[in-house]
């Protein structure tokens, strides 16, 4: 299915998607239109299925944030 | 100059291009003024064209399970808002499954730009440094 990006990810709640982007915002780096490859909501699936798709591709989250009552602090110290 | 959406809230995410030896992923990032590195999970790493299970250099990480030693990877591009810094380091590790992002965005890249958190605006700008 050919759409919006931010459109996918608002059907696909709460899912990891692998999408063939097929518009670009290259001044931005941002995705604007793609077909969807697979979705699920176990991130492994999704990237099993990355490993194998050859071409260009978004993985992403269908939201931004964590889920309620999780929060992150991320250092790494090379 | 690349200017590009800043949330109002949870973690600074920003779209990110990372191109390797087969192909390109893009993801999402958190932007990590706290990661002195750039991480990236390793499916992103396998899937553009590496093979973290034989790179030659490891760092030790801290992580909520323990120490553990990594692979360091150099990627030949990284693209955010337009802008591509060639031949970056990055760590391959899997941050928490319940993480909304694929990795971090670190310092190794923000580096080479001016970078300038307008939470009044609600805008994030990376200014090339001269």
């Amino acid at each position: 299915m050919k759409a919006n990006i931010e459109q996918l990810r608002r059907r696909y709640r709460r899912e990891w998607l692998l999408i063939a982007v097929e518009q670009m915002d290259h001044a931005t780096t941002t995705p604007l239109r793609g077909r969807v490859l697979a979705h699920s909501p176990h991130r492994d699936e999704i990237d099993q299925a990355s490993m194998k798709y050859p071409k260009p591709a978004l993985v992403v989250f269908s939201e931004d944030t964590f889920p309620p009552g999780y929060a992150a602090a991320f250092v790494v110290d090379g | 100059m690349a200017e590009g959406p800043l949330g109002s809230s949870g973690p600074i995410t920003v779209y990110v291009e990372f191109t390797g030896q087969r192909t390109s992923r893009i993801i999402t990032m958190a932007l990590d003024t706290g990661a002195v590195l750039t991480v990236i999970s390793i499916e992103t790493a396998v899937a553009i064209g590496y093979d973290p299970a034989k790179a030659l250099k490891r760092v030790e990480l801290v992580t909520a399970s323990g120490i553990e030693f990594v692979p360091q990877l150099t990627v030949r591009a990284v693209q955010c808002l337009g802008q591509t810094v060639r031949n970056v380091e990055v760590v391959c590790h899997d941050l928490p499954p319940q993480s909304p992002v694929k990795g971090l965005l670190g310092l190794n890249y923000l580096r080479h730009f001016n970078v300038h958190l307008n939470f009044l605006h609600h805008t994030l700008v990376l200014h090339p440094r001269p």
